[in-house]
């Protein structure tokens, strides 16, 4: 995270030897000075995960990367921002978030029943045909993908999805 | 009735019909907000109780269509 462009003023990259897990989309750090957590796209070069037919593929561009982010903060209301973007040949997008505080952090994750209440509850419906963790929202065609309740932290206020895929339907990918 | 003239960029469309957030998910992010930062004893307790949920439950491996390797999974 050291080495960063197209900063935006304050940001700050997190100090060294913050970095708390690898995920499969992203590298995460936690700065302690202000509470948000910073994703950097991982490996370098790649945007995360895309809906493509019926799976997930990698192979996300930038535009479905941040048309993602987007969403997120639209749909859900969530203080995703955009940071940075590395320098190089292969570059990873920089996003921050604030650190959700579970209820109970020894339990951080809702159950596949609360999860499935949320979602209706915000006018998603399972989709069949695309594992067992795909939702869709008719109304605007929004499709939420890898719904597992790591992707959930259940709060003392409610339950706030962190790391879902959300795509535009009409801009989904044809099967390949 | 005239088509109306010009083009509006197909994503700018896309984005007008997405229904926005609740009034009551925004209210639960504002209470959030408020919340007093974590420790990082409440950081690192929240992260490794996350790294040891059951396996299946972090699995996308089944419904991964190009195989069971990609990084990722």
């Amino acid at each position: 995270m050291g080495q960063t462009n197209r900063a935006p003023k304050g940001f700050r990259p997190p100090p060294a030897g913050s970095k708390l897990a690898q995920g499969g989309e992203h590298d995460v750090f936690v700065d302690p000075d202000t509470g948000r957590v910073y994703k950097r796209t991982y490996p370098p070069g790649a945007f995360g995960l895309i809906g493509v037919g019926r799976g997930l593929e990698e192979g996300a561009t930038p535009y479905f990367y941040l048309r993602r982010v987007d969403l997120m903060n639209r749909i859900f209301g969530l203080n995703i921002r955009v940071e940075a973007v590395t320098p190089g040949d292969k570059p990873s997008i920089v996003t921050s978030e604030p650190f959700h505080q579970a209820a109970d952090p020894l339990h951080p994750h809702p159950s596949d029943e609360e999860i499935e209440q949320f979602m209706r509850k915000h006018g998603f419906e399972p989709v069949s045909n695309f594992g067992d963790r795909g939702w869709v929202r008719k109304a605007d065609g929004v499709m939420a993908l890898d719904a597992f309740p790591k992707n959930f932290i259940k709060t003392s206020k409610g339950i706030v999805p962190v790391d879902l895929i959300l795509q535009d339907g009409r801009e989904t990918l044809p099967d390949r | 009735m005239a088509k109306p003239v010009g083009k509006m960029a197909p994503e700018m469309k896309s984005i007008d019909r997405i229904i926005p957030a609740s009034k009551e998910l925004l209210d639960m992010m504002e209470q959030l907000r408020q919340m007093p930062p974590p420790t990082s004893e409440q950081v690192e307790t929240q992260l490794r109780a996350s790294e040891e949920i059951p396996e299946k439950d972090k699995d996308r491996q089944r419904y991964f269509r190009s195989g069971p390797n990609k990084p990722g999974a």
